[in-house]
Formats: C-alpha cells, sequence, structure tokens
C-alpha cells in the first residue's frame, strides 16, 4: 500500500514537473523587448584619468578654418596679442595684452556711426605720413675741357630720362586706374558671393546642428554633466561652476536656441585665458542677436581667468571648447 | 558605441547651461566738452542715456564709476583698470561742442571694459533743440549693440490726460517723450477724446472723438496737429487699432444691439464686417505680419481672448485661466498677447504666447488697463487707477511702465493724471 502510493505520488510529482515545464516555462518567457541600441555604461569615477570617450566631435579642420577665416581687420587694435608664452617661466605680458582677444578670429566692429542727423565718419584713424626720400649725393664737378659738352649731354641725358619717366608713371596711373575700376568691380561681385557662400555656411551649419542633435539623441541619454576626453568629471564640473557665476546672457530676443554659442578659448601655462574664437565668425559679423550673446561669452570666460585647471596636465587643456547654451532663461 | 579616437582628443566641448540674468553695470562718463572736461551739456547727454538704459531693466548704472575723471576725448584708450575693479563692463565716453554753425557735434564710444574692445562708437549733428533726441538715438544703439534688441528710446507717448472735477472731467490728447519730456496738447479738451492709438509706420494718431456726442473716429497728423475725420458711426465705436503697414484700421462697432470687428482701409474708407456675431466682439488688435487678429468676445459667456485668420474666419480661443480678460494686445515682436485681466476684483496686466500658453502676470492693482507696447516688444505702458471714495475723492489715474520680465515697474510723471497711453514707432 506504501509502495502503490510512494508509486503514486512519484508519479503525480513528475506529472506536475512535467506540467510545470510544458506550461510554467513558456509563461515565464516573455516576447523580447524591442530591439534597443547596446548601451555600454561606464562607471566614472571622479579621478583625473579618466579614458571615457563618448565620441563628441572635437572642433575639426573646417571649422578651425572658419575662425581662421575671418574678417578684414579694423582700425588699429591697442597691441597684437603676443603669441603663447611656453610653459618655462618668462616674463609675463602685461595684462591688457593678455586679455586683447585675438583680432584674426574676433572683428572687431568697425565705428558704426550712426545717429541720424549725421554726416557720418568714423572716430579719426591715424594716417599715413609719406617718408621723405633722400636726394642722391651730388658728385663734385670736374674741370676738364669737355666739361661744357659733357654736361649738356649730361642735361640731356637726363631730361630725355625724364620724359621717359613722367610717361611711363602717366601709363602706369592710366593702368592703375583701370585696376582699380576691376578690383572694385571684382570686389563687389566678391561681397556678393561671399554673402551668398556665407548664407551657404549658415545654413549648412544648420544642417549640422540637426545632424548633432540627431546623433546625440541616438546616443546614449547623459545629461550634459557627462565628460569626455582626459580632463575628468570633477576639473569639468569645476569648470561649469566656476563659468557660471561670471556669465550672464542677454535675457533673449528671438528664442533661446539662437543664443548657443561655441568658443574656443586657448589658455597659458597658469591657466590664463589668453585668446577665445567664436567658431561661427560669419554668423557673428553679421547677426546682432548672436554678436551680443557671443559677446557676453567673451566677456564671461575672460572675467573668470584665470580658470581652475591643474596646472601640471597643461597639455590636456591648453586649448578647450565651450557650448554656452542659455536654456536656463526659458526654464522659468 | 562611437569610441572615436580623435586625433585632437585634448580638444572636448564642455557645455555651460548655467549663469544668470543680470543688469550690466554700466558707466556713462559726461560727455566732455572742448576742453577735455565736462560740460553743463555733457552731463545733460549723459543724464538722458543713463535715464534711458537703466529704465530698460537691461542696465545698472555704476554709481562710483562718476568719481573717475572721463578720457578727455573719446578718440583716447581709457584706462580700464580703473573701471574694472569697480565691476563695470560697459563704458560709455563721449564728447558734445557746439561749432561755429551753432549746430552740436556729439562724438561717443561704447567699450566692453573686461575685453578691452571698442563696440560701437559713432558721431552726429544736431541744432541745440535736438539734443535730447540725439541722446536717445545713442541709448538706442548703445542698446541694441550690446543686448542685441532693439531700441526703443527715440519714441513718444500719446495718451489721454485728465482734469477737472470726477463728474466733469476734461480730456485733452497729450503726447511727450517716452522719458515724460516735452510734454505737449494735441487737443484742447473742449470734446470727449478717448483711446488714442499710434500708426507703426507714420507719425499718425487715430482717435475717438465724441464730438456733438457722436463718436467720430479721427485722423491726426502729429506735425501739424490737423485732424481729419474718417468716419461717423452710427451706433458706438470703440478702440480703433492700426495695422502693422498702417493702411487699415480695425474697430468694434455697436449696431443694433451687436458689437462686431470692423476693418476700414484708410485710403478708401472702406469698411469690412469680420465678427458676425450675437456676442460682444470688441478690442481687436492685427498681429504684426497682419494674417491674424486677437480679440476679446464674450461669446462663451464670459469675457475671454480669440484669435481669428484677418478674414474673420478659424476663430479660437487662446485664454482659459480664471477670470475674465480683456483688452488683448499683440506685441511688434509676434511672439506674445498683453492684456487685462480681471479676477476677484483684482485687475491685472499680463501677457501670453499666442497660443494661450504660458501665461504671466506682470502687474496688478485695483485697476490696470489698455497696455500698450514698446516698438520692440519687451516694455509695456498702461494705466493704473486708484479706487474711489465714497467722498468722489480717489480715482486718480497714472501711466505705468513694466518690463516684459515683470521687473522695473515705473511710474511715468505726467502734469496731471493720465489714461490710455500709446507707445509710437521709432521717430524718423
Amino acid at each position: 500500500m506504501v509502495r502503490g502510493s510512494a508509486i503514486g505520488q512519484s508519479i503525480a510529482f513528475h506529472v506536475i514537473i512535467v506540467a510545470v515545464f510544458f506550461l510554467g516555462v513558456p509563461l515565464l518567457s516573455r516576447d523580447l523587448a524591442p530591439e534597443q541600441p547596446i548601451l555600454t555604461v561606464d562607471i566614472v569615477q571622479t579621478l583625473d584619468n579618466t579614458n571615457l570617450n563618448e565620441g563628441v566631435e572635437g572642433k575639426t579642420e573646417p571649422e578651425q578654418q572658419q575662425v581662421e577665416d575671418a574678417p578684414e581687420k579694423t582700425p588699429p587694435p591697442p597691441a597684437p596679442p603676443p603669441a603663447p608664452p611656453p610653459p618655462a617661466p618668462t616674463p609675463a605680458p602685461a595684462p591688457p595684452e593678455a586679455k586683447t582677444v585675438a583680432d584674426d578670429a574676433v572683428p572687431l566692429p568697425s565705428p558704426k556711426p550712426q545717429p541720424k542727423k549725421a554726416p557720418q565718419s568714423a572716430p579719426p584713424k591715424p594716417k599715413v605720413k609719406p617718408v621723405a626720400v633722400e636726394a642722391p649725393p651730388q658728385r663734385p664737378i670736374s674741370k676738364s675741357p669737355d666739361y661744357k659738352k659733357k654736361k649738356e649731354q649730361q642735361l640731356q641725358l637726363a631730361s630725355n630720362l625724364q620724359n621717359l619717366i613722367d610717361n611711363k608713371s602717366q601709363r602706369k596711373r592710366e593702368e592703375e586706374e583701370k585696376e582699380d575700376k576691376k578690383k572694385k568691380t571684382e570686389d563687389k561681385l566678391k561681397n556678393i558671393l561671399a554673402t551668398q557662400q556665407d548664407k551657404k555656411k549658415e545654413d549648412e551649419t544648420k544642417a549640422e546642428t540637426k545632424d548633432k542633435v540627431a546623433k546625440l539623441v541616438g546616443q546614449a541619454l547623459n545629461a550634459p554633466k557627462a565628460t569626455s576626453g582626459p580632463l575628468g568629471m570633477s576639473v569639468i564640473d569645476q569648470l561649469r561652476s566656476h563659468l557660471a557665476v561670471c556669465w550672464s546672457p542677454p535675457p533673449g530676443a528671438a528664442g533661446a536656441d539662437a543664443l548657443i554659442v561655441d568658443i574656443i578659448v586657448r589658455l597659458n601655462a597658469k591657466a590664463e585665458v589668453e585668446y577665445v574664437g567664436i567658431v561661427d565668425a560669419s554668423r557673428y559679423k553679421n547677426n546682432q542677436t548672436f554678436k551680443a550673446a557671443a559677446d557676453a561669452v567673451m566677456r564671461a570666460v575672460f572675467e573668470c581667468s584665470p580658470l581652475p585647471l591643474p596646472l601640471e596636465k597643461f597639455e590636456t587643456w591648453k586649448e578647450l571648447q565651450f557650448e554656452f547654451n542659455p536654456r536656463f532663461i526659458t526654464r522659468n | 558605441m562611437l569610441f572615436a579616437c580623435l586625433a585632437s582628443a585634448q580638444t572636448e566641448k564642455i557645455t555651460i547651461t548655467e549663469g544668470s540674468i543680470e543688469p550690466t553695470p554700466i558707466a556713462i562718463a559726461d560727455f566732455t566738452g572742448p576742453d577735455g572736461k565736462p560740460s553743463d551739456l555733457g552731463r545733460t547727454i549723459a543724464e538722458i542715456i543713463a535715464n534711458d538704459l537703466a529704465g530698460s531693466g537691461m542696465f545698472r548704472n555704476e554709481e562710483s564709476a562718476a568719481l573717475i575723471p572721463p578720457p578727455s576725448d573719446p578718440s583716447i584708450r581709457p584706462d580700464f583698470s580703473e573701471w574694472e575693479p569697480l565691476g563695470v563692463k560697459a563704458l560709455l565716453v563721449g564728447s558734445a561742442s557746439q561749432n561755429t554753425n551753432g549746430m552740436v557735434e556729439v562724438v561717443f564710444i561704447l567699450w566692453d571694459v573686461v575685453t578691452e574692445r571698442e563696440i560701437v562708437a559713432g558721431d552726429g549733428e544736431t541744432p541745440s533743440s535736438g539734443v535730447r533726441r540725439i541722446s536717445h538715438q545713442i541709448a538706442d544703439l548703445v542698446f541694441e549693440s550690446w543686448t542685441g534688441d532693439e531700441g526703443y528710446f527715440d519714441t513718444r507717448i500719446v495718451y489721454v490726460e485728465e482734469s477737472g472735477p470726477a463728474d466733469r472731467r476734461i480730456k485733452k490728447l497729450a503726447i511727450m517723450d517716452q522719458d515724460g519730456h516735452n510734454h505737449t496738447y494735441l487737443t484742447n479738451g473742449s470734446s470727449l477724446v478717448l483711446t488714442p492709438r499710434f500708426s507703426p509706420q507714420v507719425q499718425e494718431i487715430a482717435y475717438l472723438d465724441y464730438f456733438n456726442d457722436n463718436p467720430n473716429v479721427y485722423l491726426m497728423d502729429v506735425s501739424s496737429g490737423k485732424s481729419e475725420l474718417l468716419g461717423t458711426f452710427p451706433g458706438m465705436t470703440f478702440a480703433p487699432r492700426f495695422s502693422f503697414d498702417g493702411k487699415k484700421l480695425i474697430m468694434s462697432m455697436a449696431k443694433n444691439g451687436l458689437t462686431d470687428i470692423f476693418e476700414m482701409h484708410l485710403s478708401t474708407q472702406q469698411m469690412r464686417q469680420l465678427t458676425k456675431s450675437p456676442s460682444i466682439d470688441t478690442s481687436p488688435s492685427y498681429s504684426p505680419d497682419g494674417r491674424q487678429i486677437v480679440f476679446n468676445s464674450d461669446r462663451s459667456g464670459s469675457q475671454q481672448i480669440y484669435v481669428m485668420d484677418s478674414n474673420g474666419k478659424n476663430v479660437r480661443r487662446i485664454s482659459y485661466g480664471k477670470g475674465r480678460y480683456a483688452t488683448p494686445v499683440w506685441s511688434p515682436r509676434g511672439d506674445i498677447i498683453a492684456f487685462t485681466k480681471m479676477y476677484k476684483g483684482q485687475f491685472y496686466i499680463g501677457v501670453m504666447n499666442t497660443d494661450g500658453t504660458g501665461e504671466r502676470l506682470l502687474a496688478k492693482g485695483f485697476l490696470v488697463e489698455a497696455p500698450t507696447w514698446a516698438p520692440n516688444g519687451r516694455v509695456l505702458m498702461y494705466f493704473k487707477q486708484n479706487p474711489t471714495g465714497d467722498d468722489g475723492t480717489g480715482g486718480e489715474t497714472y501711466l505705468y511702465r513694466i518690463d516684459i520680465t515683470g521687473f522695473n515697474e515705473r511710474r511715468i510723471v505726467t502734469p496731471t493724471f493720465a489714461s490710455d497711453p500709446a507707445w509710437s514707432p521709432r521717430l524718423p
């Protein structure tokens, strides 16, 4: 009896187990979640030597060129900025020079005379004075029998030469006038082309930003606090809070997205700001609202100089890129 | 996952998303005369500019900077190390002198003290009667080049001045600079005048005049002071407003017990009816592109704000907050609508997005009404009335202005009580 029930129980248990396998397991499995991009999450340690690299593009050649292709120089700038001094101790340049923004990236605004009742002239520009030319030394006159003849020949030669020179210079003048006219029309054409190109570049950067946004959306959803490159999270956080104190953007004419400003900053070994370049130089030139926002960013960076950076790691931060995004304005 | 090992791995992009909104500390040096020292004329100019800029809420005059003598001429580069420790970020330097023609010559330059760069410079010439205007124009240039926004300082305000006892009010049209100076009267008070509105394009004002107890819409040329009758409308006509191209007037008219919105072409004086509803439709205002009209209607049972296409179609309600809404006005920038709101016995001036979202209240009072926009769409002017007591006292009305951030509310000084302000476009 006991044996029979034991077999019965055993069979029952077997049946149960089999049933569980056949019925339960399918219940346990679920549909696979829809394909998600595989996210690798690195645990970032607050050490200086992190290697986390999200693949955020550094600014590469084309945009560097934009910076360097910047427009004309305007009324003589105060002092040309010195080249960044080498890390070896050298007498530091006087502060005003260190703060001068390099002209090649940030165009100084040409004087805009505008009160409407006015003849419009710019503040006086230093004029170039012609340099006096010394007359060639006279040869001592020798007394020789042919002296008079020779002298007359010399005079005749001289006057012939003078005529030739006059003719030449007149022809030159005429040619120069022609050249000038040509140049003027060429310049006009260049300007038209340039504005067209600028418009193209603006459109291209717009398209690029759209692409970038799409890429970022597809990547890991890290808050902007995530870092990349060798600087390290804590240094970047420090930079952020340091610059937040100095930055006061204009409250905003158009929507806040119009006022995102990208800059390149070059520092010396003491982490002092030596140069700030606006990446979108043509927009700086053509768009008053953007220029005001960019000026505010430049002020912020210079005012916050020197930046809180580990001095022994100069090579890792001697050139930095920043994006100033005033979205906190619309947050309220 | 991208693991791009970039050659320029040292350039990584750091995003800064935090900062603060603060008025810019600015030093406006007294303009110097021919001797290189501040002159009385120069002090006047500096004061006009300082008031304009501080009144906008975007700048703050740094008082301590007054102790530093300015460069004796705008062409001389200032010693920034003197100004910087005061926290001054912007420095305006200028000169003003009378030349042999009796004209005043003015030169100015605006410096960015932090980056030690010139931001804007210019010069101008004016007869002495135009010194205030040229100062406002300089303030506009400073404002524009520093903030990127359009200035509004070279503008005027027209309003209705009220005087006399409460039961026999005398109302006159008056006009003044936006800073309250150069005040003059446009009408003499012999008839009742209401709701003046500036054309956005030319120096003309449309207003209501109850001449012989009939409501008439007049058009006045400000420089000559001459008025032209646009029409005498049967029934009541209210609140004419210009389109932004200055070619049309939009208004509401009460006819046979119905109040609807009508549009009139100024050149032909042809009228077109835009709404036909049993409700009261009033207070219309065009969008800057002329394609839409915002107005006030009680068709839902209470006064609310509606937007429709300029042909009268596609009417949709945009206000949904608590209370009643009135006097909607479209900003010259096209991005927001200002309005008056009444809730629980209080009046408010507020703004909302053109779809009705983002409602913000900026000012409140016993009675605040009739906002008008500065031409740059960043400042509002309105009037406030004090409550009237049972003994007939009170009821004073004054003009106020406020930033759209809600800060910087200021009263405009007028000779006596004032209401119904309208802001002019920038003077030509």
